[in-house]
């Protein structure tokens, strides 16, 4: 018999659905934990990428006769054979000139894509109202003229047998119509007849076309949205829990780069892939007129701490850069040719913020992706914006009800956390509580300092136990019993106490106590044993 | 349920007096689950930056202060009087990112201010 088979609750994370973290122990679900969080957030993925949301915000994305609108006389006639095998496409017939079908969206940086083929007309025009269009040859699968304000980046991408995907991506300031037009041909939709094929429409935030999502009434959204755990794989080939407070990206535009007003650089959207995987990157360049790409357009609160961070890679000249805090000093980087994401913390003297990186000298090139600045003293997970500053909620996760799995006069805690030396006010990597700060066994720390195992009775310390950590992976057992407590970190013993009582407790909170006491780590298990268990078994639970 | 809501107060203090009210422990953490966000005095006129990134003129900021709830559950009668339904297009600086909330925010900006969404034909076209 091991010792996991004494344990009461396993929580080791790796299956998860939206609300829910599984447990391995016990298997009935009954120790399960509900997951929080009301927005969405991102993750590195198995892959190493940055995963986000994704979303399709038009509606009735393949229903083209219904919610779409049209402008002139234009008719979508249903069962056509489409891109991928299924009779789902539509037919896009106009009888007058210059007809179209249109959805009222929202302004931002967003991406229109939809699947298309040649009719009796060879060509696609896509139009954000009041803003940019491209017209497609879908004939030869080529780009054509664009016209009103330039695409940021347009696609044409052969999917077989005469079908392509075809996609603009602008920026907008305002809402409007997102029209599609059968087109006669290139800067020409003055025809008053004539059909092309269309399929699968889809408007997502930022620069490329995501995998398509169907929508009928509402829009849809997939990836990392609300409620959805995250299992993290930052430089790790294990997921952990990805537990973080409330943040707010004050950068408006993070993917935008041409949005900053304080870019000086030669700036142009890279061929190449971003920490993403995905083509959203922008290559700079330093030139005669300037070295720089950053944004200095929002105020900052003097006397607060904030933290910008940006991923930066080196493709030709200087091994180093510079990045600049949010009042302007500067600091160097030194880049290679692996995606990194730098930071720099300042407390504000002025009260406008700034996110600079600067190549060393006229010739040297870079990519640059995701700028962020928060009001922190260190960087938290990438919060992408599309046109406005977003906050992404706090995480939580917390069993209740939990009694039957929590010893209560005598019992076990095993928590393997991952976590980065930062200065938080109160920060809680688990605790078992009763819903109050009075009573409650957990592991915390506060300001800098180490991680404490922390027990508290009837609102008065009971036992206090320095675990010597405060950066890094680490395995914590704490061993509970009246007057015995034991505490083991990585396979040795680092304190004990001899008079603490045990509190009774029915709640169990990963990277909170109560409520906004947060981790902002990660904890990659979390198991608990209804025994004390011996000094050897703790040292061997903890071995890394 | 979540709901995302702006509001608008006279003074940085007359915002600290509502929240603080929402409820505080004895750290000064929040006892409830709303999600607030100072967005502080909003940006009129954005400053003027050198090249070197030094300020020239000093950027023109509201005299009224800002703030972003996204309330867990229904909006806080309490905090009607202060609550704001900016043009998005313009003054929409900042949004929780949670899709469902914004969702059910722009729907109601459309129910109250339908003149923030004109018709395609107002806009200028550009076949």
């Amino acid at each position: 018999m091991s010792t996991y088979d004494k344990a009461s609750l396993v929580l080791i994370p790796s299956g998860t659905k939206e609300g829910i973290v599984f447990s391995q122990k016990p298997t009935n679900g009954d120790g399960d934990f509900t997951f929080t969080r009301a927005s969405s957030a991102t993750r590195v993925n198995s892959d190493g990428l940055i995963e986000k949301e994704t979303q399709n915000l038009l509606l009735q994305s393949n229903t083209f006769d219904t919610t779409w609108i049209a402008s002139g006389t234009i008719s979508a006639t249903s069962g056509q054979s489409g891109y991928d095998g299924n009779s789902d496409a539509w037919l896009l017939t106009k009888s007058t000139a210059y007809a179209y079908t249109y959805q009222n969206v929202s302004s931002g940086l967003r991406t229109i894509s939809v699947y298309a083929k040649a009719g009796s007309l060879n060509w696609l025009y896509i139009l954000k109202g009041g803003n940019s269009g491209q017209y497609f040859n879908l004939a030869s699968g080529v780009l054509g003229g664009s016209a009103g304000a330039s695409p940021i980046d347009a696609n044409i991408t052969s999917v077989g047998g005469g079908w392509y995907r075809c996609s603009l991506t602008y920026i907008d300031g305002f809402s409007g119509s997102l029209r599609i037009y059968p087109a006669d041909g290139d800067g020409d939709v003055s025809g008053t007849s004539g059909s092309i094929y269309i399929q699968d429409a889809q408007l997502n935030q930022g620069l490329v076309a995501d995998s398509y999502l169907e929508t009928t009434t509402t829009a849809v959204y997939g990836g990392i949205t609300d409620n959805i755990p995250r299992l993290d794989y930052t430089d790790a080939s294990c997921p952990s829990l990805k537990l973080e407070p409330q943040r707010t990206n004050l950068v408006t535009n993070s993917e935008y780069v041409l949005d900053y007003g304080q870019n000086t650089a030669d700036i142009t959207l890279s061929t190449n892939l971003s920490p993403e995987g995905v083509k959203n990157c922008w290559r700079v360049e330093g030139t005669a007129s300037g070295l720089r790409v950053g944004i200095a357009t929002f105020s900052a609160v003097t006397g607060q701490t904030y933290t910008g961070s940006v991923y930066v890679r080196k493709i030709s000249g200087s091994d180093t850069a510079t990045i600049t805090d949010i009042d302007n000093n500067s600091q160097t980087i030194n880049i290679t040719t692996e995606w990194q994401r730098f930071s720099v913390t300042k407390t504000a003297v002025d009260y406008i913020g700034r996110v600079y990186v600067l190549v060393d000298n006229i010739g040297d090139v870079i990519e640059v992706y995701g700028f962020q600045l928060e009001e922190s003293s260190y960087p938290t997970s990438y919060i992408p914006t599309y046109g406005a500053s977003v906050t992404f909620a706090s995480d939580g996760c917390e069993k209740t009800s939990a009694s039957d799995l929590i010893g209560q006069t005598e019992g076990t805690i095993l928590c393997e956390i991952n976590v980065s030396t930062k200065v938080l006010p109160s920060s809680w990597a688990f605790s078992l509580n009763d819903g109050t700060t009075s009573n409650y066994i957990g592991l915390r720390r506060s300001g800098s300092s180490n991680f404490f195992t922390h027990i508290n009775v009837s609102g008065t310390t009971s036992a206090l136990i320095d675990t010597g950590i405060n950066n890094g992976i680490h395995k914590i057992a704490i061993a509970y019993a009246s007057n015995d407590i034991q505490v083991y970190v990585d396979g040795s013993s680092v304190g004990t106490d001899t008079s603490s009582g045990i509190p009774s407790t029915s709640i169990i909170e990963l990277g909170d106590l109560v409520s906004n006491r947060y981790l902002d780590d990660s904890v990659k298990q979390f198991i608990l044993f209804k025994t004390r268990l011996s000094n050897e078994e703790l040292a061997d639970l903890t071995t890394i | 349920m979540k709901v995302f809501r702006k509001y608008q107060f006279g003074s940085k203090s007359a915002a600290t007096t509502k929240i603080n009210a929402l409820g505080i422990d004895e750290e000064g953490n929040p006892t409830h689950n709303n999600a607030i966000v100072r967005l502080g005095n909003l940006v009129v006129t954005p400053a003027e930056i050198d090249a070197e990134g030094n300020v020239i003129t000093e950027a023109v900021l509201t005299d009224t202060y800002h703030v972003d709830v996204l309330w867990d559950g229904e909006p806080n009668p309490d905090w009607d009087a202060q609550m704001v339904w900016p043009n998005p297009d313009i003054l929409g600086v900042h949004v929780f990112g949670s899709s469902k909330a914004i969702a059910e925010y722009m729907e109601k900006v459309k129910e109250l201010h339908p003149e923030y969404f004109p018709d395609p034909e107002e806009n200028v076209d550009l076949p």
